[in-house]
């Protein structure tokens, strides 16, 4: 039972190798095999980025002396990713497993259910944490030459440390079981918390050189506030570095805290995944009022359709708009440290004369390209499309909607990095009001853009939203449609550069931008809106 | 009502309809009945402006659904053979969304959301996330959609498929009240006795083609739709 359980979860996480959801059909065997390296490569390639740090600490701690903290740091590290990696993962195959009614209706333990979920949830942990590990222990094995026994608690280390990732994700989800059902907007929430980790990620990726100087030029003083204030850390680091006892101390602490969370979790399973689900749904039962009618007119209509489509979606709002992030990010950042980029770039005399205004311009509109939510916003109708379709609206309306929703979306982030670019650099009034409008019809040129090669090639037969999202022609096509604009601009500007001054060429841009965006316009409207009402 | 005049539409080299003449009159109940694949879902789709004929003609009171296909939208609804409805959206919001577009003033949408959703023992449900219906609650909802704007005509793909059976019943009450007030129904089903006791008119389609059409008397004679229909399908 437990076998076949198992050879169940390894099929479902490796799925993506044996099976290609874009079409739901099985791989042949050589694409199965060229997936599966690929994946390999990009794993040995992430652990080769890491391997880079990894000798840049070993040298200095291991000679002298701490190679006990090298470990330490890097399993902090491990610890780091594997959570990170698998604790919603943990949350959607422990509980919101889309098999768990299929399961429990048959002769199948609640318990042995748990235990093959929870192997598979071990290895994307060990997966996880190894990416970090794997390099550390290279790098080691480089400089240092251990016995049998040293050699095999090194190799010990991360299976073991995956023991304890395994137990905090594993809680983490099981927090996330209980808090999941009171949630209103799951999606929102979702995408918070995956911003937050990915500055978490990207503030340490930043900060990492100056945080290995900060390391390297104190070494001892770290080595003793980890030693006395997260033990077990220094348990992990002398073990790995050969010192049995204190492996099997943090063997212990590791495997003991897997088995506490497991006892907590396998107490209350079966009632979470079957008896919590319903009794949470009927306790948390939103009730109809006659206040929940709201009159709009078709257009508003067809725009708050959008709207909840958008927010509904944590791939839709990370991976269509993941730009605005930036530009309000970036805005942030001009407003603080603004001034002294402007006085840097004019002292150094980088760009002389308005020429600032024209990188600055490119600048705002690069950024801006990263958001591509209309160029999946016909393919997101799906099955759907046939409510559109029915209805007595034109096509051409449930395309504006879409664009709309676009243009709503990047409009205030627009606006607040405008603001910030245009206090930081105190270009004058004219080129002020020419970056401003460049930069809006540039964003509406690619919002344009987008929804046409969305509708020339649509796809509503999807299985999974992350395809028409993130893997499809249209997607690609806009997000470098930003590069290729801004690429056919400058390439402009430089025949011209001997003829006009930016403030001139920003003129130009305009007048070319408006004339792009009338003709796309006037092709969504007229093709585009037969193409729509032609789409099954 | 609805007027289908050779109407003829081709997947690629299969020909889905073949040359379709139906008229269906005010006041009509009229069922639509075929085997899997017969081209019941194309026409009804084509009847309601999804699909556009390679051939033919369909009016709706008079007005081309080709060349006035909002109009003949105003008029009419459709409910498909599966109620793939917006599962982002609560039902009451669904509902809302729907009325919007018909431009349904605030009180009779009121009025009609609590007749059809207390009448389908739904109401406690439309704040829920449709996402969340069962199968029959979305067919439900689906309907409810279809009756808000008080259509003329309803073309209806399945309708009884995943219904309880004191649903189907209200539906089918709801049916007869629509044709008696004027307006018509066309719908498609498998369910040859309910065909039998609600149609007042029907059409057997089989491989695209018409092969019987006609009243209920007409079309089976003494016999009952089902040996009929078995008979004609060969």
């Amino acid at each position: 039972m437990f076998k076949a359980l198992l050879k169940k979860q390894f099929l479902e996480v490796f799925s993506f190798i044996f099976i290609d959801k874009r079409k739901g059909k099985a791989r042949s065997a050589g694409e199965a095999v060229l997936i599966g390296l690929l994946y390999v490569l990009v794993y040995c390639m992430v652990i080769g980025s890491f391997y880079v740090t990894a000798r840049g600490l070993c040298e200095p701690l291991v000679t002298a002396g701490m190679s006990w903290l090298y470990f330490a740091l890097f399993a902090i590290s491990a610890l780091f990713f594997g959570i990170m990696g698998s604790s919603f993962s943990t949350y959607n195959s422990l509980y919101v497993a889309k098999d768990n009614e299929m399961l429990f209706s048959m002769p199948v333990k609640p318990r042995t259910v748990l235990n093959s979920r929870l192997v598979s949830v071990y290895l994307m942990s060990l997966l996880y944490s190894s990416l970090m590990f794997i390099p550390a222990i290279i790098a080691y094995l480089g400089m240092v030459k251990p016995g049998f026994l040293g050699m095999f608690l090194l190799i010990l280390t991360p299976v073991v440390l995956a023991f304890f990732v395994t137990a905090l994700s594993c809680l983490l989800g099981w927090l996330i079981s209980l808090i999941a059902p009171r949630i209103k907007s799951k999606s929102i929430v979702t995408v918070i918390i995956s911003l937050l980790f990915a500055g978490v990620y990207y503030f340490f990726s930043f900060r990492l050189s100056s945080i290995l100087s900060s390391i390297l030029a104190a070494p001892a003083l770290i080595a003793n506030a980890l030693k006395t204030k997260v033990y077990p850390l220094y348990l992990l680091g002398m073990g790995a570095s050969g010192d049995i006892v204190k492996f099997l101390l943090f063997a212990l602490i590791c495997i003991g805290s897997a088995a506490l969370v497991y006892s907590i979790i396998a107490s209350g399973f079966s009632k979470s995944v079957i008896g919590g689900g319903s009794a949470s749904h009927s306790r948390n039962k939103a009730l109809y009022s006659e206040k929940d009618i709201h009159l709009g007119s078709s257009s508003s209509a067809l725009f708050k359709k959008e709207l909840l489509r958008f927010t509904s979606s944590p791939n839709y709002m990370m991976n269509a708009n993941l730009g605005l992030v930036f530009m309000v990010g970036i805005a942030v950042l001009l407003f603080i440290k603004g001034g002294e980029l402007r006085k840097l770039l004019i002292d150094a005399d980088i760009f002389g004369g308005d020429m600032l205004a024209l990188i600055a311009c490119a600048a705002v509109c690069m950024i801006s390209s990263m958001n591509v939510t209309t160029a999946s916003s016909v393919s997101l109708e799906g099955k759907h499309i046939w409510i559109a379709h029915s209805l007595p609206i034109e096509p051409k309306a449930a395309l504006l909607a879409k664009l709309k929703l676009h243009l709503a979306l990047i409009t205030p982030p627009l606006a607040l990095l405008l603001a910030a670019v245009l206090t930081a650099f105190r270009f004058s009034a004219a080129l002020s009001v020419l970056i401003c409008i460049v930069s809006v019809l540039c964003v509406l040129f690619l919002a344009l853009f987008g929804l046409a090669v969305n509708l020339k090639w649509a796809n509503l037969h999807w299985t999974n939203e992350v395809i028409p999202i993130k893997q499809s022609l249209p997607t690609f096509l806009a997000l470098f449609s930003g590069f290729g604009l801004l690429l056919l601009l400058l390439g402009l500007y430089l025949l011209l550069s001997k003829l006009v001054q930016p403030l001139e060429y920003l003129c130009i841009a305009a007048g070319l931008l408006t004339i792009g965006c009338l003709l796309l316009y006037k092709l969504i409207t007229g093709w585009g809106s037969k193409r729509f009402a032609e789409l099954d | 009502m609805l007027l289908i005049k050779s109407f003829s539409k081709s997947y690629g080299s299969k020909k889905a309809v073949d040359d379709l003449s139906l008229h269906i009159h005010k006041g009509e109940i009229f069922g639509f009945i075929g085997h899997n694949g017969a081209g019941k879902t194309t026409t009804l789709k084509a009847c309601c402006g999804i699909l556009k004929p390679d051939a033919g003609i369909i009016t709706v009171d008079g007005v081309s659904i080709a060349e006035h296909p909002i109009e003949c939208k105003r008029m009419m609804a459709y409910l498909p053979d599966n109620p793939d409805l917006y599962e982002f959206m609560t039902g009451i919001r669904f509902l809302n969304f729907i009325s919007d577009i018909y431009d349904i003033p605030a009180d009779i949408r009121r009025e009609r959301i609590d007749k059809y959703a207390e009448l389908f023992e739904l109401k406690g449900d439309l704040a829920q996330p449709i996402s969340s219906y069962s199968h029959g609650m979305k067919q439900k909802l689906a309907i409810i959609s279809a009756l808000i704007h008080d259509p003329k005509l309803i073309l209806m793909d399945e309708p009884f498929v995943g219904l309880d059976p004191k649903a189907s019943h209200i539906l089918k009450g709801i049916m007869r009240d629509i044709c008696d007030a004027g307006g018509a129904i066309f719908f498609s089903t498998h369910v040859l006795e309910v065909a039998e006791k609600l149609c007042d008119k029907v059409a057997i389609i089989k491989g695209g083609r018409l092969i019987k059409c006609g009243t209920m008397d007409d079309v089976r004679g003494d016999a009952s739709l089902e040996s009929v229909f078995l008979e004609l399908e060969g």
